[in-house]
């Protein structure tokens, strides 16, 4: 990930490249004026995923880099962290003033977590930005856009705009611009294309920050979409409930994003406490996402509760069913269970060790699929 | 009376130095016999040459001996620097005396490490332009611009006017040089100049000069470029020039000189004087394919006092007054209290903005000096006239054990503890707390911000006599009973606890944490070991306090 960074003071810049670096930000380019800052956002503006400055020139009323940085489209998701010598922060007028883009003022003296929080709060302030939902399909259009209306204290959204078709829908996006938060879209509306659509949209940045929701669990049609979205709901359930889930998944985004693979790695390395104490605190933020209830599963398996770990597998499998730990893990916890092994092979029909688990137990497994 | 087309032709056949081209420069006189030429300049006490001779044909060292012999008829005693290592090996053969000052790097463009590679390209990423250029046909502007460049690089770096062979003076011979330069932002910020080697195929990139504001990567993307482009006109190597004092190996370390030892301490102590180090370091890093040693040969047993004042006289023909004003020029610059504390200051939290001015100075150190206008007002108006402390207001505002006992531990307490703190016992006593509130408390405001101060500052002062009265009082009663009386009316008064609570504070924030809090706690039992007293173990108790809330409040942020 690459940082840009506007600080005068030697000691200070040297101390935030080493920060920036030890929480993901590898590259760090260091301007040392607007005029330099300007080249850089030219070109690397694909690249950038964070601006910090402590320049003394950002600091006046009006702040000529935020100006700058409004101007240029493509950092519209970039957020933008102004340090600054006060530590009453909120007294700058800056503070007051929406129009002036910054996301968060991150007092000195600071250190790795204040600089972990500020960046955490300024990724919550562009996703609470990003507050339009996309909906393609047909079925759900006005229940969804009532939900949304109603103005729901459970989540951030405020507009649904429907499309029924792909086109329509990339066309409606590039029109949005970065406002949109996340996508629902119907099972009976994937299609090889909106696969393919799907796979490059999320290898891009705004693709990477944005939650695709899947609505409908039929195995058939929605098993292409398994790498692509990040959860599916069944059609029938409470919206509210949905609406919440790509709500989380949008603001705690960068939060989860090495959390979970670090506690993946502690649990891999038995260190079970170190992830239990590492997991308590981000399932704090998003109890419901996947992610976290197979982690849950995982650390309840090792530590020998069953029932535990059976219920956390299955409250995964509500929102991602297509994800072979899940799967694996309950047949281990089942002891092979007949019925949880054809679900298995209804959602994972190629994953080898189902196949084999399958096969052992002289389970017939369609051609097809062997 | 040796013509400069002469000595051209000589240098262009037979000079193997990087320093030949340069003894074509003003200011040299030639010792020329049919064996060769050497390039010398004549001092008071001896004729100091210029590197190698040019040898035609013969020995050099039977030129070197004519040159000795021609030197002493004029009553001068004879020495030669840099001198190649086989020039050196062969006049200790032969009893002179040759000793090593430094090592040259030869580069290939090749060996070039991609760090070093990585750095240009960040400069030329920022539209940085790095190009060769020719002198005759640029703007008068643009020479201007690179004069200016230059006199800036020399004023920055604040030396006494040098000659020899280290005269910078880019434009002579303009036609047989090669010169590179960078442009950034439309400005030129830095040029090189490289002489050839002709008898070598090589160039020695004599001039690396840079605007003092010129961006990082300068001088690397002038080497690179310098050394690509050379290499492409058919150049073997390129060389940076000889690093004084570089770090001596092999065989030479092996004879275990003592002058060897002496320059050890030079490379390492002596880089506030001259960046020995930083010079040797920085060539390094472009990791040279070899280091060439160089040696000072002295036509005689020994080296003497004569041609060492001959070699300095040689490179600073102004004297030795302008090299003393040079150094105490230097000074406020290596005695930068700013650099010096951020040399300080800890790699993992980013400390507030230094202030810039006097009055940001102020302006950012305001609780330490309402803290000190405080404890001086406190003084004027609580002592007498001998600036003693009133025996009244010592009975009751002093902090003791005795007196803390009769108190309850309420809002009363904490004010007569606070009390105390604006109290001093003479003059001294108040000069010392305000010179540690001036460099320690001051730094830590600086650092953290004035809240910070205020809170830790009398957070030590209300807790720290008080936690020690309780730690110590089991201690003393039955370990040292018979101390216990006088620990319990011993007095103390002074802003001291709350110094050692910043005191504290300021250690969390610093790479030297532990050795900050070890020498002041040393300091204190030392004190109360001389003086007696038990009660002065409190500033171990107010560092303590300061330290515990410094770890906390760090770890916060």
């Amino acid at each position: 990930m690459l940082a840009i960074l506007l600080e005068d003071d030697q000691h200070s810049r040297e101390v935030m490249i080493s920060l920036l670096n030890s929480i993901g930000y590898e590259s760090v380019l260091c301007a040392s004026s607007i005029e330099e800052a300007t080249y850089f956002f030219k070109q690397n503006s694909s690249q950038i995923r964070l601006i910090i400055s402590a320049h003394t020139s950002n600091m006046g009323p009006d702040l000529p880099l935020s100006r700058l940085i409004i101007q240029n489209r493509a950092l519209d998701l970039i957020p933008l962290l102004l340090v600054t010598n006060d530590s009453m922060p909120k007294k700058l007028p800056v503070f007051y003033n929406r129009l002036s883009r910054v996301d968060d003022l991150l007092s000195r003296p600071f250190g790795l977590n204040r600089l972990k929080a500020s960046i955490e709060f300024a990724h919550h302030r562009r996703a609470e930005l990003r507050s339009t939902l996309f909906y393609l399909g047909s079925n759900h259009g006005n229940e969804l856009a009532e939900a949304v209306y109603a103005g729901s204290k459970q989540f951030h959204w405020k507009k649904v705009i429907n499309t029924l078709s792909l086109q329509e829908l990339v066309s409606q996006m590039k029109t949005v611009g970065f406002s949109f938060g996340g996508v629902i879209i119907d099972e009976d509306m994937v299609t090889d294309a909106l696969v393919d659509w799907a796979k490059a949209f999320k290898k891009a940045h705004l693709g990477a920050l944005t939650p695709i929701c899947v609505l409908g669990r039929d195995p058939n049609k929605i098993k292409n979409m398994r790498t692509v979205a990040d959860l599916f709901c069944e059609q029938n359930e409470y919206l509210n409930e949905m609406l919440s889930l790509i709500s989380n998944r949008l603001f705690y985004q960068w939060e989860m994003r090495d959390q979970i693979k670090e506690i993946r790695e502690l649990i891999k390395q038995q260190k079970f406490s170190s992830a239990k104490k590492m997991l308590s605190k981000v399932s704090g933020l998003d109890p419901e996402r996947w992610e976290i209830l197979e982690l849950e599963g995982s650390l309840a398996m090792e530590e020998g509760r069953i029932e535990d770990a059976i219920e956390r597998f299955e409250s995964a499998m509500v929102t991602q069913p297509c994800s072979a730990f899940s799967h694996l893990s309950l047949l281990t916890l089942t002891g092979n269970d007949r019925v949880i092994l054809e679900r298995a092979l209804s959602f994972c029909p190629h994953h080898p060790e189902i196949l084999r688990i399958a096969s052992n137990m002289n389970l017939e497994v369609p051609a097809a699929w062997s | 009376m040796v013509m400069k087309s002469e000595l051209l032709n000589s240098v262009s056949l037979y000079g193997e130095t990087s320093t030949s081209f340069l003894t074509l420069y003003d200011g040299f006189s030639y010792f020329k016999t049919n064996e060769g030429t050497l390039a010398y300049v004549s001092t008071t006490t001896a004729w100091v040459g210029a590197g190698d001779p040019l040898i035609v044909q013969g020995s050099p060292i039977e030129f070197l001996k004519q040159f000795q012999a021609a030197a002493k008829k004029m009553r001068k005693q004879a020495i030669l620097l840099p001198a190649s290592q086989g020039l050196a090996l062969e006049a200790r053969k032969e009893g002179f005396y040759a000793i090593q000052i430094g090592s040259e790097p030869w580069l290939s463009f090749e060996s070039i490490p991609p760090k070093v590679h990585q750095q240009a390209r960040k400069l030329l990423a920022k539209s940085a332009v790095v190009e060769a250029f020719d002198p005759l046909k640029i703007s008068s502007q643009e020479r201007s611009g690179l004069d200016l460049i230059t006199q800036d690089w020399l004023d920055h770096r604040k030396t006494a006017p040098l000659s020899f062979l280290n005269k910078i003076e880019p434009w002579s011979f303009v036609t047989h040089k090669r010169y590179f330069r960078v442009i950034f932002h439309g400005a030129q910020v830095g040029y090189l100049a490289a002489v050839p080697i002709p008898a070598k195929k090589s160039w020695y990139l004599v001039d690396l000069i840079r605007a003092p504001d010129a961006p990082i990567g300068t001088t690397e993307l002038l080497i690179i470029e310098a050394t690509k482009q050379l290499k492409a006109q058919g150049a073997e190597q390129v060389t940076l020039g000889m690093s004084p004092f570089a770090p001596i190996e092999g065989d030479e370390k092996k004879l275990g000189l003592s002058a060897y030892w002496w320059f050890e301490k030079f490379y390492d102590r002596l880089n506030f004087l001259y960046g020995f180090k930083s010079l040797f370091q920085y060539k390094e890093k472009y990791n040279p394919v070899s280091w060439k040693p160089q040696f000072v040969i002295a036509l005689d047993k020994k080296i003497t006092v004569s041609m060492l004042w001959g070699i300095f006289r040689a490179i600073y023909p102004q004297g030795l007054l302008p090299v003393l004003a040079s150094l105490v020029a230097k000074i406020p610059d290596k005695l930068s209290i700013r650099k010096f504390y951020s040399s300080l200051l800890s790699p993992r939290i980013v400390p507030r903005s230094p202030p810039q001015g006097l009055l940001e100075i102020i302006q950012n150190s305001k609780a330490t000096l309402i803290l000190i206008m405080a404890n001086v007002l406190f003084f004027f108006t609580s002592t007498d006239s001998n600036f003693r402390l009133r025996p009244m207001m010592a009975e009751g505002f002093a902090f003791s054990g005795h007196h803390f006992f009769d108190q309850d531990l309420t809002f009363h307490g904490a004010v007569d503890l606070t009390m105390a703190s604006f109290l001093h016992w003479n003059t001294f006593h108040l000069f010392f707390n305000v010179m540690t509130f001036l460099f320690l408390v001051t730094f830590l405001e600086f650092v953290a911000g004035s809240a910070i101060v205020a809170i830790t500052y009398f957070t030590g002062v209300i807790l720290a006599n008080p936690f020690t009265l309780v730690i110590l009082y089991p201690v003393i009663r039955y370990v040292f009973p018979h101390s216990f009386q006088s620990f319990f009316e011993e007095r103390d008064v002074g802003s001291s606890l709350g110094i050692y609570s910043c005191i504290g504070m300021l250690a969390c924030f610093t790479k030297y944490e532990m050795k900050i809090m070890s020498a002041f706690s040393v300091g204190v039992v030392g004190y109360a070991a001389i003086t007696g007293s038990f009660l002065s173990l409190n500033h171990i108790t107010a560092i303590l306090i300061g330290y515990m809330m410094g770890k906390k409040y760090v770890a916060t942020i």
